[in-house]
């Protein structure tokens, strides 16, 4: 089968080289019939709006602050975009412009947003989405240009078709190397460890130190649905016990699960959403959904993963995990 | 002595074992409790002959002879119950048991309860390759009432994989996830955890629902946890049944099943909230 996904990268320095890329990629797709979606910046999206005139009552759009502001959510958007629009043209080809925001990102999620754009290759490559990413020269640095170059098999050519990027360097190499740059959250003295054979005495022992750190009802549930899940990825058994820590710290609540020997772990596991029939990777994913941001670590004979959820102070959770992810899912008009 | 000894209704136990003595205890308990609550009882032996066994029992309960002469409790050899023409059947076991739920409340009893020493099945026995399929599969039985099984696993006779996989075929095993039932069709209701542990009792559940019946409705307000396998066997009711499949959940099981795409598929919803 012809490659169906198509992700390109372009960078602009100013509106005029914005609008250079944006407006030919969204008017060829609202002339096609092709429902087209642009997720940028607000003053982006002015500029695009005015510049496609009657045509932009066509356009959906989003900010990309707020449209997904994890990864996560941000791919389940483009999944749920393409899920609901592909039936509105004949050739099921959807378009995605989509900015990434960097300003104001720590270097843990620069790298998740990085690892995001390279784990989309995988992620959508069933679909017929078209998606163009724009990169602000002016508010990216030079180690994030470099990335968009490495996670986006095409640049875009001289009549604004897909042309294949050289500096593209292979999503699971990329993702692999981004994991090595993230180094693992370190207990503080005196966390307890717990050691565990079952799957009903984690699951316990989850939900009691959730509550000591002040996560309760629904949120320590989906954290307890996470850390199952990855105790259930971690093969934890009688003879594969697991030893489980979980910390608090400023920004969130960190769960660690931690085994001996190493195991094989795919980079990709966990981008994709269960498929009819069962993977291994079906949990990771689900656990992914449910967490801030997850890591799996497999050397010095050790398998160790660590799930970060909000802490009990954070205001947004607040509002209570069910209500982000009915966000997430498009349940709630904010 | 584990609470479960102590016979409900409904409850399909697993119920793995180290030495003849802690064998010997859970069988007086649990025999015990169900004599007192006046249901038939069926003792399938296998360490021991229905002779010894009926010794045994007697030294802790003086009125065994007696419930045996009434009919309330029935000793016999485990092979010889499944392994009737020298083949286990599941099907003829499946038909036993109805027959033996039918036979007791048509004598009065409450119900019966199963006490049932599985080490035949360690011995390369025909047949005992269906076993842990039979074992999930009889699991609606006990959803409709007036029957409990507690089936002893001989640690030292199957090696941990089997062991996993006899548990994981019964909704209820000391330690692990506690999955109950109850069917008031068309509703099924269920109560507990189901995980990795009893994914494949559940499964044997839900298999006839939608069978030749229009509409079902899967009431899991109650189910205090349920793991990814577990929500895709709940999502998957919904592709079999030729009807509509309703799901009643808490919160946060909505939330999850319709992160799993339970709300793309035509015929099957998912209703949150404590009405239905």
């Amino acid at each position: 089968m012809a490659e169906r996904f198509v992700h390109q990268v372009a960078t602009y320095c100013g509106e005029r080289s914005f609008l250079d890329i944006a407006v030919p990629f969204c008017e060829d797709g609202i002339r096609r019939g092709e429902p087209v979606l642009a997720i940028t910046t607000q003053a982006n999206l002015e500029l695009l709006g005015e510049a496609l005139g009657d045509r932009a009552g066509l356009l959906d759009y989003g900010e990309s602050a707020y449209l997904g502001r994890r990864t996560h959510e941000r791919t389940a958007a483009y999944l749920r975009y393409w899920r609901r629009r592909r039936r509105d043209t004949p050739r099921g080809r959807v378009r995605v412009l989509s900015e990434p925001m960097w300003a104001g990102r720590s270097e843990r999620e620069r790298i998740a947003w990085h690892r995001m754009e390279a784990g989309l290759n995988v992620l959508l490559a069933g679909t017929d989405i078209w998606m163009l990413c724009p990169y602000d020269t002016r508010a990216s640095s030079r180690e994030v240009l470099d990335n968009a170059l490495r996670t986006h098999p095409h640049t875009i050519g001289g009549g604004h078709e897909p042309a294949a990027n050289e500096r593209f360097t292979g999503t699971e190499r990329f993702i692999e190397r981004c994991d090595a740059a993230v180094p693992l959250a370190v207990p503080p003295k005196g966390t307890p460890a717990a050691i565990l054979t079952s799957l009903s005495a984690l699951r316990e022992y989850t939900t009691e130190r959730a509550a000591e750190l002040g996560l309760y009802g629904e949120r320590a549930g989906l954290l307890t649905v996470a850390a199952n899940e990855m105790a259930v990825f971690l093969a934890m058994g009688d003879s594969d016990p697991l030893t489980v820590r979980i910390w608090d710290r400023f920004g969130g609540v960190t769960c660690e699960l931690r085994r001996r020997g190493e195991r094989e772990v795919d980079p990709l596991s966990g981008y994709c959403p269960p498929g009819p029939r069962p993977s291994p990777g079906d949990g990771v994913w689900l656990a992914r959904q449910l967490c801030d941001s997850l890591e799996i670590r497999s050397r010095d004979g050790l398998c160790v993963v660590q799930l970060n959820v909000p802490g009990a102070r954070a205001e947004e959770a607040r509002r209570g995990a069910g209500f982000a992810l009915a966000v997430e899912m498009g349940m709630v008009v904010e | 002595m584990t609470p479960f000894a102590h016979p409900r209704f409904g409850d399909h136990l697993c119920l793995p074992y180290d030495s003849d003595g802690e064998r010997l205890a859970f069988s007086v308990a649990y025999v015990g409790s169900a004599m007192r609550t006046g249901r038939k009882v069926l003792v399938h032996t296998d360490a021991l002959s229905p002779a010894a066994m009926r010794t045994e029992l007697s030294r802790s309960i003086p009125r065994l002879a007696a419930a045996e002469a009434g009919g309330q409790v029935e000793i016999t050899c485990s092979a010889g119950s499944h392994l009737a023409g020298g083949v286990f059947d599941a099907a003829r076991s499946t038909s036993a048991l109805t027959a033996a739920v039918r036979e007791a409340l048509r004598s009065g009893w409450s119900g019966v309860c199963v006490l049932a020493d599985m080490g035949w099945a360690a011995r390369d026995s025909p047949g005992a390759e269906d076993l842990f399929a039979y074992e999930a599969a009889i699991n609606p039985l006990f959803a409709v009432g007036g029957l409990a099984a507690a089936c002893l696993y001989d640690r030292r006779l199957f090696p941990p994989d089997r062991m996993r996989e006899a548990s994981a075929a019964h909704p209820l095993t000391p330690g692990q996830a506690e999955l109950r039932f109850i069917a008031t069709p068309p509703r099924l209701i269920l109560f507990g955890e189901a995980d990795l542990t009893n994914a494949p009792a559940l499964a044997g559940l839900l298999a006839p629902l939608g069978a030749g019946r229009d509409d079902v409705t899967l009431d899991a307000r109650q189910l205090s946890f349920a793991d990814l396998a577990a929500m895709r066997e709940l999502i998957a009711l919904g592709g079999r049944t030729a009807g509509t499949t309703t799901v009643l959940a808490g919160a946060s099981l909505s939330h999850l099943l319709r992160l799993l795409g339970a709300g793309d598929q035509p015929g099957f919803s998912v209703r949150e909230g404590d009405h239905g």
